[in-house]
């Protein structure tokens, strides 16, 4: 399969407005746990972030997180990644995640964010194995892999089917048949895949089980799946019970099935600023200034909290 | 005849016929050897803990001079297998209550090699139709002689499970109480496998390697008159970095475990047969240079064993006060893949083995010839005990930064073209004398321009 051109090359991370609406959403998440007692802000932030460093800034700013580590997999641009980087707290690896992982501290807590920008291959599933079975108990998991059919143009749910086969055997249901991987399906193979593989992972861990959290569909133009959870002892696991569920309404409790999708309905500024101003509403709520698809509106009552504004800036 | 119950009566032929199909003859010979070191932890008191603290001691020196050391000494040829020690013998009350049971009962005191109380039993009865053992301690002593096909034939009620058992005077002293253990009319098949030519030299690879610390420290064992050799597990540390070294504690169980680079052979070479996991519970070594399945090879995200990985080497080393708790099978010869220490174990080892296949990893590029990045690799190593290895409580795989060649940026494309189409493509090009490679070249070029990824 030949991967796509580097997606940071392709696209301005900051413009993405469905990935940001799902880094708002984490971000809310993450306040809230620690509202709940998780002291968040003690956490080491694990992620990739690439030469924009967006979601160090977010987790910087507004968790107040200052340990974080940056890990890079394209070497040749360590001189750009050190050039963009916004903190002097933040520090910056070059390799394979997965070979960050074990060092990563065992005295503390983590959020770890494998934030892949193309399909799960063998080498992503390491990781996510590494991750389960390193994570501190209290640690979160975050993983985000593109979920578009692999390969080329014209390839068909067999063909697919073949691609899951090689990188993700043994951790796939058996029958499985090409009609499990039609296109619409493929988000819920990749889940239950990843919710084999950190199963896996955490088999030799007596005292921890993995608490799903998130389940994210969302494109920006592919369709990508953010998924993640707590690795929870038992303590935490009874702290959890205490996340109000009803504030976070993207929260999710499988891997496998019903993902919030997150929609991001393409408005103009002056009608967001209306909608804003109208704000909150329940679903089913209509515009009476202008039209707006049904399905737009309830997008817009679910996520304005999260939806990003950009304008134009003149320097 | 109450029929309210059913039988549930152990036969003797069970234990004599079925149970000893599921141990292999050299295993057979260990576990006589286990019962003499057992004999040795009794008499001198010996916790097997003291053995892990000197194995993973800085300058480990043995606890009592060589020539002092008690010794075992295994003797076979076609009539007979004798192992005799100086051991301290068996207690005439244990004996009597304790050393011919199948299992232990729950009052079995812990601490020692024996583990199922089977093992002596089913090697007797491996080995041949007839025994012999006479013990020492230096308070008392006992003989005892069976006939194992006569025995075999009463078999009714719990009486005709006794053995006869003869007092005898106590030993003179320490340094003479011991056992002496005598199977003759070997069976068979364990008659076949001793007059193979390579059984001697198996045996003593096999004795050799199971017993290397106990050898090391507190026993001296012969075989047929040759003193055996400690094994050492060929350890090295990059000079002036790291191993990776992990301990914890779970249910009873302490496991340390070292990943690390192995030393050159004797011929400047990295061994095949030396690489793996070395995994030892209360000192016996269980697994040798392992690349199964077993000690995680294969199974994510353990890579499955590759040439480039013989110069890996990796030790687990379990310590238990009640071997129950250790994940070791009957036999002391595998291990028991579902125990939950074992899980949690496997788990941490491929965690602590991750840096150096990083490191290995790095080194062989898949296209590179071997021999050069193995003595790369050499260079930076020096060969260590394993105390020497652990320095502080965890540690990860470090090697000194070495000078790095430039990272390549490019690699070769070699693939099978039709003539045919080449010929197309030298057509449509109008370039007749357009080479093959230059072909590659320009293809993949234009792949890239059209698909605007360059």
């Amino acid at each position: 399969m030949s991967l796509p051109a580097k997606s940071f090359e392709r696209v301005h991370y900051e413009y993405r407005p469905a990935k940001q609406v799902e880094r708002r959403m984490l971000l809310d998440a993450f306040q809230q746990l620690m509202a709940i007692g998780f002291p968040i802000d003690e956490y080491q932030y694990t992620g990739m972030g690439s030469v924009y460093f967006v979601d160090f800034v977010m987790f910087h700013r507004y968790l107040g997180i200052s340990k974080m580590l940056s890990v890079e997999a394209d070497l040749e641009i360590e001189k750009r990644l050190k050039f963009n980087c916004p903190f002097n707290l933040i520090r910056i690896r070059m390799g394979d995640i997965a070979d960050q992982i074990p060092r990563l501290s065992q005295d503390i807590r983590h959020i770890l964010w494998l934030d892949y920008d193309y399909p799960l291959t063998e080498e992503i599933l390491d990781a996510v194995l590494m991750a389960s079975k390193c994570l501190p108990g209290g640690s979160i998991l975050l993983l985000t892999i593109d979920v578009e059919p692999p390969g080329e143009k014209g390839e068909r749910p067999l063909d697919w089917m073949k691609y899951y086969q090689q990188e993700a055997y043994r951790y796939l249901p058996p029958r499985t048949k090409p009609s499990d991987f039609a296109k619409s399906k493929i988000p819920a193979i990749n889940g239950t895949i990843i919710d084999n593989v950190i199963r896996d992972g955490i088999t030799g861990r007596m005292d921890v089980r993995f608490h799903p959290l998130f389940n994210f569909l969302y494109a920006d133009g592919h369709q990508m799946l953010s998924i993640g959870g707590m690795i929870c002892r038992e303590e935490e696991e009874i702290r959890l019970r205490a996340l109000n569920r009803k504030k976070l309404f993207f929260i999710r409790d499988s891997l496998c099935s019903n993902p919030y999708r997150i929609r991001v309905p393409c408005l103009t500024r002056k009608e967001r600023l209306y909608l804003e101003s109208e704000m909150p509403k329940p679903r089913g709520w209509k515009p009476k200034r202008f039209e707006l698809k049904d399905e737009e509106a309830d997008d817009y009552c679910d996520i304005y909290r999260y939806y990003p504004a950009y304008t134009e800036m003149f320097l | 005849m109450n029929n309210n119950f059913a039988s549930a009566y152990p036969r003797k032929n069970f234990f004599i016929q079925m149970f000893t199909k599921d141990i292999g003859l050299e295993d057979c010979i260990l576990d006589l050897i286990d019962n003499s070191i057992d004999g040795l932890i009794r008499s001198r008191k010996i916790k097997l803990s003291d053995l892990s603290k000197w194995v993973f001691a800085k300058d480990p020196k043995p606890s009592v001079h060589l020539t002092g050391r008690p010794v075992i000494r295994v003797t076979f040829s076609e009539d007979s297998v004798k192992v005799e020690d100086n051991c301290g013998g068996l207690d005439l009350e244990y004996a009597r209550n304790e050393a011919f049971n199948f299992g232990h009962g729950p009052d079995w005191k812990k601490g020692f090699l024996g583990v199922y109380g089977v093992g002596l039993k089913r090697a007797l009865f491996k080995l041949g139709e007839e025994f012999r053992i006479e013990s020492h301690t230096i308070e008392n002593g006992f003989e005892c002689s069976l006939d194992v096909s006569e025995w075999i034939k009463q078999d009714k009620s719990v009486d005709d499970w006794r053995i006869p058992l003869k007092e005898l005077p106590k030993a003179h002293s320490e340094k003479s109480a011991g056992t002496s253990i005598l199977v003759s009319r070997l069976h068979n098949e364990v008659k076949m496998c001793v007059k193979a030519g390579s059984f001697y030299k198996s045996l003593y690879d096999s004795i050799r390697r199971t017993y290397s610390f106990f050898i090391g420290k507190y026993v001296r064992i012969y075989l047929n008159q040759t003193e055996i050799e400690p094994y050492r597990i060929p350890l090295s540390r990059p000079k002036g970095g790291n191993v990776s070294y992990e301990e914890f504690e779970k249910n009873g169980v302490k496991v340390r475990i070292i990943a690390t680079i192995a030393e050159l052979d004797d011929t400047g070479r990295y061994n095949q047969a030396l690489a793996g996991w070395y995994v030892v519970c209360n000192g016996r070594i269980v697994l040798l240079a392992d690349k199964s399945e077993i000690t995680g090879w294969g199974i994510p995200p353990m890579p499955t064993y590759q040439p480039k990985h013989r110069c890996f080497i990796g030790l687990a080393f379990f310590q238990a006060e009640n071997p129950l708790l250790l994940p070791w099978t009957t036999t002391k010869t595998a291990l028991n893949k579902e125990s939950p220490i074992y899980l949690t174990a496997r788990d941490r080892m491929a965690i602590v083995a991750r840096p150096v296949f990083s490191f290995i990893n790095k080194k062989y590029p898949s296209d590179l010839d071997v021999e050069p990045i193995e003595r790369d690799i050499a260079r930076v190593v020096e060969s260590k005990s394993v105390g020497q290895l652990v320095s502080n409580k965890n540690t990860i795989f470090s090697a000194p930064p070495q000078a790095q060649p430039t990272p390549r940026t490019t690699t070769s494309v070699q693939y099978s073209a039709k003539i045919s189409d080449l010929e197309k493509i030298r057509k449509h090009l109008r370039k007749p004398k357009m080479g093959a490679s230059r072909i590659g070249e320009y293809t993949l070029a234009y792949f890239l321009e059209k698909e605007g990824l360059k």
